[in-house]
């Protein structure tokens, strides 16, 4: 796949999704925001990506959010958001490599992965405020992943206020803070370790999560359940336990896309 | 600034800095305090100069130490029909629908109903000496004010160990910061320094960006994710075209200048006011 303002590639089973404007920190224009949904529908639909990584190119940013002087001309274009995996409703488990600074609506690719780890330089802040805008999506999903109060502050403070990794870690926003060298190749370690399961598994695990996230406590545990026994019949369950009795690697159904 | 008995408030620039004033009484709130505070939030709230709130308690000793256990409690006087009939206890911004952003300088004990300060907070700052202790089960009371807040603000285990245990039970500013119920632990003497820093910082930023995304946030907490980023997303859209402040930020950040924001009242005010 070819785009104008991604790097997309797929090494084994992960698919990377490069987001490539460096010398704008990363941030998204308007043709970024046309070709994410695009790559994440190439993601969904390829039955060899197991697992997708987001990161950004460069040493800097993973991505600045909007990028503010495309937005003051042209705010009327953008209808709804497709960045990210959730927003696309691809159930495949997604790994977020932060490279750099992630701020405003970067911070998206943070609340919107499953797994996220970040180099040491790795800052997280929120900017919408700054420059006269609400901060009303991105804090809406952390909100569900993270302790309230710091994320008020990111969200209040603004620019002058920055979180770095080991704080994002300790939070448990990110899982893992690795030497940047290290980033991707850790990032790709994990997708491995994730494609060694069963992709229905995986992926039915991972929206069942998300969507106990729309309803109260008891309705979620109603719904898991019906998740497990529209699961039963899926050949992995059969699979899986076979595998494990005759000692070797399970053979896994297709992932299945939407 | 209007004056009361058991409050200080005062104004500085844009910040307004409440401090909960009976420094013999731990700063414990009294029937007179329970009828100032709504005053006091309702004076913030119209007042278009103010755009942020510092929360702290007079002396050295406490924050708050929740309900003043020396006065008999409201139901000791009243019967059980008249009891049912007295409005909700309002004693935090949230409670009063001021809508806009508090920081809690928390400069000692917290314990109790004053914990509800804390969970209502959109920032928490604490001095490294301070504890947070509900000791409502332990006095036959049940621990619901702030409690249900905070079961939404922090690890759920670290709540039902506040109030299960009681008295006995004190989470230490360490601790705090760890599970992020609070964003930094500072020495005493630089409590209100750092406090003034932050409220300085929230009121560069655009006061009608600040209120609707503290707004949203909180709000988000009411309904399921996917309800809750539909509304979002109505808000950021109508925010972008409704509000002078959107189309100030972007123009002033092209021209590299100062933006000039206007004050709009916090859409929080508009919350439905049950008594």
């Amino acid at each position: 796949m070819n785009f104008e303002t991604l790097k997309y590639e797929r090494r084994d089973s992960a698919a990377i999704l490069t987001l490539n404007r460096p010398d704008r920190h990363n941030a998204i224009n308007s043709v970024m925001a046309r070709e994410l949904p695009a790559a994440w529908a190439e993601i969904d639909r390829d039955p060899q990506v197991r697992v997708a990584i987001v990161t950004g190119a460069g040493e800097k940013s993973l991505c600045t959010g909007f990028d503010v002087s495309d937005i003051a001309s042209d705010t009327a274009d953008v209808k709804s958001m497709g960045f990210t995996s959730l927003q696309c409703r691809v159930w495949k488990p997604v790994i977020t490599a932060v490279n750099g600074m992630v701020c405003g609506g970067g911070l998206h690719f943070v609340a919107d992965s499953d797994l996220v780890i970040a180099a040491e330089q790795a800052t997280f802040f929120d900017t919408h405020v700054n420059v006269g805008l609400i901060a009303g999506m991105e804090p809406i999903v952390l909100a569900r992943k993270m302790s309230i109060e710091p994320l008020m502050r990111l969200s209040l403070v603004g620019r002058s206020d920055r979180m770095n990794a080991r704080r994002a870690m300790q939070l448990g926003i990110i899982g893992e803070v690795v030497a940047k060298e290290n980033l991707l190749s850790r990032a790709l370690e994990l997708a491995r370790l994730i494609a060694e399961n069963s992709p229905a598994a995986c992926a039915r695990t991972k929206r069942a999560l998300w969507d106990s996230l729309n309803m109260g406590l008891d309705d979620a545990r109603e719904m898991g359940w019906k998740v497990i026994e529209d699961y039963w019949t899926h050949p992995d369950t059969k699979e899986g336990a076979r595998a494990f009795a005759e000692k070797r690697k399970p053979s896994w159904a297709r992932p299945e896309g939407k | 600034m209007g004056s009361y008995k058991t409050l200080l408030l005062e104004r500085d620039g844009h910040v307004a800095t409440l401090t909960l004033n009976r420094p013999d009484r731990m700063n414990a709130f009294d029937g007179t305090m329970r009828e100032e505070l709504p005053a006091a939030w309702a004076e913030i709230a119209a007042d278009p100069d103010i755009w942020c709130v510092i929360l702290t308690g007079a002396g050295e000793r406490a924050f708050c130490a929740g309900m003043d256990l020396r006065e008999p409690p409201p139901q000791a006087k009243l019967t059980p029909e008249q009891f049912s009939k007295l409005p909700r206890t309002r004693i935090t911004s949230l409670d009063c629908n001021v809508g806009k952003p508090v920081i809690a300088a928390v400069n000692g004990v917290c314990a109790g109903g004053g914990l509800a300060f804390v969970a209502d907070a959109d920032i928490v700052i604490c001095s490294d000496n301070v504890t947070f202790t509900d000791g409502r089960t332990t006095a036959g009371q049940v621990s619901i004010h702030g409690t249900l807040r905070l079961a939404r603000k922090i690890p759920l285990e670290t709540v039902m160990r506040l109030v299960l245990l009681g008295r006995a039970e004190k989470l230490t500013a360490q601790r705090a910061y760890e599970i992020g119920l609070a964003s930094e632990v500072v020495k005493p003497a630089d409590l209100m320094t750092r406090a003034r820093a932050l409220a300085a910082a929230i009121v560069e930023n655009s006061p009608s960006a600040v209120f609707h995304t503290q707004d949203m946030i909180w709000k988000s907490l009411n309904t399921g994710l996917d309800q809750a980023l539909d509304s979002g997303w109505n808000v950021v859209t109508s925010f972008a075209r409704d509000f002078a402040d959107a189309q100030e930020g972007a123009r002033a950040f092209v021209e590299k200048r100062k933006p000039n924001w206007k004050y709009a009242p916090p859409p929080g005010q508009n919350a439905q006011k049950k008594s």
